[in-house]
């Protein structure tokens, strides 16, 4: 534990001295503030709907820009050959890696708190909604780091860690869309509106908390955990 | 202590290291010589955990590194080939990490941070990024990195690589000093590093151990005999020459290259230190002796033997 802590104040630092958190998380607020807004003024209306379901897309690309440099940086550099030498155990480095890219997430999740929070002054908004919303982000989030984090295991390139990452999340959302389950059938309809994130999201979004889709988030986010730690042990038998 | 046994790495059809064993006592600096690719870094990234071996095993003071993985890690620092940094992090916040990371006590932490920012001469660097560090200041935060948890085994691969001669020289003393106390390994294709600071040396060619022993007996050309070259100043190269055969143990008086205007230059070979005979001999003929020397062989010539030719049988086997 002490040192998962360690390893977890070492990352936030590490992330508070560069660049790319800033960089991202003004990107997160101001674009999608702004494709909210845009259409704010025209509707009339104090719904927050909007705002929330631009939410996954830009998760689409912000995610890969964080997830990608965790182990690929690592690699690169060989610092990972000084941390999995300490005593520090694969699966500790794994969780604090992952912890601390969770609470960058937060943070970034907080500042978007403003806009909710200023509708709701002007309008009828129901808060109960803003709640399970951003628990959905979050619980959106929090998968696609665990996805990210494991392909970032797999290169020691960067810029590779992050298109693969964003090609597999978009693969991920993608099959949910209406108009591709409609083109498919049976079984196949069914097993891609399942694995799909934006089916997941679009339930919470709704505002209830249902059982199955924080179980589809939380099964995703141990199933690629674990194949980190994986990712991490072949090197002894590669 | 460190004991390897028969310790042998594969990647697919690659053999890295085959089946090599040796000790390395408390106190003692051992150098781990061989040109690139011989798997030097390869035995120490077994060594420090970061991969498992094949076959055979590495034991630190009694414990068997794939049984105990965590606790053998524990009592080694490790400078990795190349020097891997977190170079967004200053200097100090790094060393703290490191302290922290590694278990040191919370109440000894900032004594030990500053006893190695102390050793180590990073006093003036404490705030600076370790991105823009030079070099040498690099790999003394290596340096620093490796010993701040006190470990028993020092494990470090190449330490000077890339530095300039003043600071190779500095890293050197460093490594000496670490030496005193602590059970240390360091790895180098630079001869005359093992020469200044180690113990005794390794070396290791395609995977295998080739030689090991301290530098004199690795470089004495030939146990049994004695070489003594000498320039004496004369006349009349041939009277020496003769002179010489005479002495007791000689076998053997040859010209030798070189020799400066004036004087005569041999080699002698012979079974025993023939040294004080000829300063006598020369005395007693008032030939002055311009230099004399023990013949060795150097390093370099050792090491290429052994490993530019890996048909050739092992030298010296302890």
């Amino acid at each position: 534990m002490a040192r998962i802590i360690a390893l977890i104040k070492k990352e936030i630092l590490s992330i508070l001295n560069s660049p790319i958190i800033y960089i991202v998380t003004i990107g997160f607020v101001v674009v999608n503030s702004w494709l909210y807004f845009e259409n704010f003024f025209v509707a009339e209306q104090a719904t927050l709907r909007t705002y929330f379901a631009f939410f996954p897309w830009i998760l689409l690309f912000l995610i890969p820009a964080i997830s990608m440099r965790v182990w690929a940086e690592e690699k690169k550099s060989g610092t990972i050959e000084f941390l999995l030498t300490t005593a520090t155990k694969d699966w500790e480095a794994v969780i604090a890696k992952y912890l601390s890219t969770l609470i960058l997430i937060l943070f970034i999740l907080i500042c978007t708190l403003p806009v909710p929070l200023s509708v709701a002054a002007i309008g009828n908004v129901d808060g109960g909604q803003i709640v399970t919303n951003y628990i959905a982000a979050f619980l959106l989030a929090a998968s696609m780091v665990a996805i990210g984090q494991w392909l970032s295991s797999l290169s020691k390139n960067q810029i590779v860690s992050f298109i693969i990452t964003l090609l597999v999340l978009f693969a991920l959302m993608m099959i949910g869309l209406p108009y591709l389950l409609a083109s498919t059938k049976g079984i196949l309809t069914e097993g891609m509106r399942f694995l799909s994130t934006q089916t997941h999201f679009l339930n919470m979004s709704k505002g209830v908390i249902d059982i199955r889709d924080v179980t589809y988030f939380i099964s995703i986010i141990v199933l690629f955990l674990f194949l980190n730690v994986f990712s991490l042990q072949s090197r002894h038998w590669k | 202590m460190l004991e390897i046994k028969k310790l042998t790495k594969r990647f697919g059809d690659f053999t890295a290291i085959d089946n090599i064993s040796f000790t390395v006592n408390d106190g003692e600096v051992v150098g781990f010589l061989g040109p690139n690719g011989a798997g030097k870094s390869t035995t120490m990234k077994i060594v420090t955990g970061y991969l498992a071996p094949t076959s055979g095993t590495a034991i630190i003071d009694g414990k068997d590194i794939q049984d105990f993985s965590d606790e053998t890690r524990a009592k080694i620092g490790y400078l990795p080939e190349r020097n891997p940094l977190y170079d967004e992090l200053q200097v100090k916040e790094y060393l703290s990490f490191v302290a922290e990371l590694r278990g040191v006590e919370k109440k000894k932490r900032s004594q030990k941070i500053d006893e190695m920012i102390e050793i180590c001469g990073l006093q003036k660097m404490l705030y600076r990024s370790i991105g823009d560090l030079s070099k040498g200041f690099r790999q003394r935060v290596g340096l620093a990195q490796s010993l701040i948890h006190d470990p028993d085994i020092v494990v470090m691969d190449e330490p000077t690589s890339g530095l300039d001669p003043n600071q190779i020289i500095e890293i050197r003393e460093l490594i000496k000093e670490i030496g005193k106390t602590k059970t240390v390994i360091l790895s180098t294709h630079i001869l005359p590093e093992v020469q200044a600071t180690c113990n005794r040396m390794i070396i290791i060619n395609e995977g295998k151990i080739v030689a090991q022993g301290t530098t004199e007996e690795l470089t004495k050309a030939d146990k049994q005999k004695e070489n003594v070259i000498v320039s004496l100043k004369c006349e009349d190269k041939e009277t020496i020459a003769q002179e010489l055969r005479h002495l007791p143990y000689v076998e053997k008086v040859e010209e030798h290259e070189r020799a400066e205007q004036g004087t005569e230059r041999f080699r002698i070979v012979g079974s025993h230190d023939m040294r004080e005979d000829i300063f006598k001999l020369s005395h007693k003929h008032n030939w002055p002796i311009m230099e004399m020397f023990r013949e060795q062989v150097s390093l370099e010539k050792v090491f290429r033997n052994l490993t530019q030719d890996s048909s050739k049988e092992p030298t010296e086997k302890k």
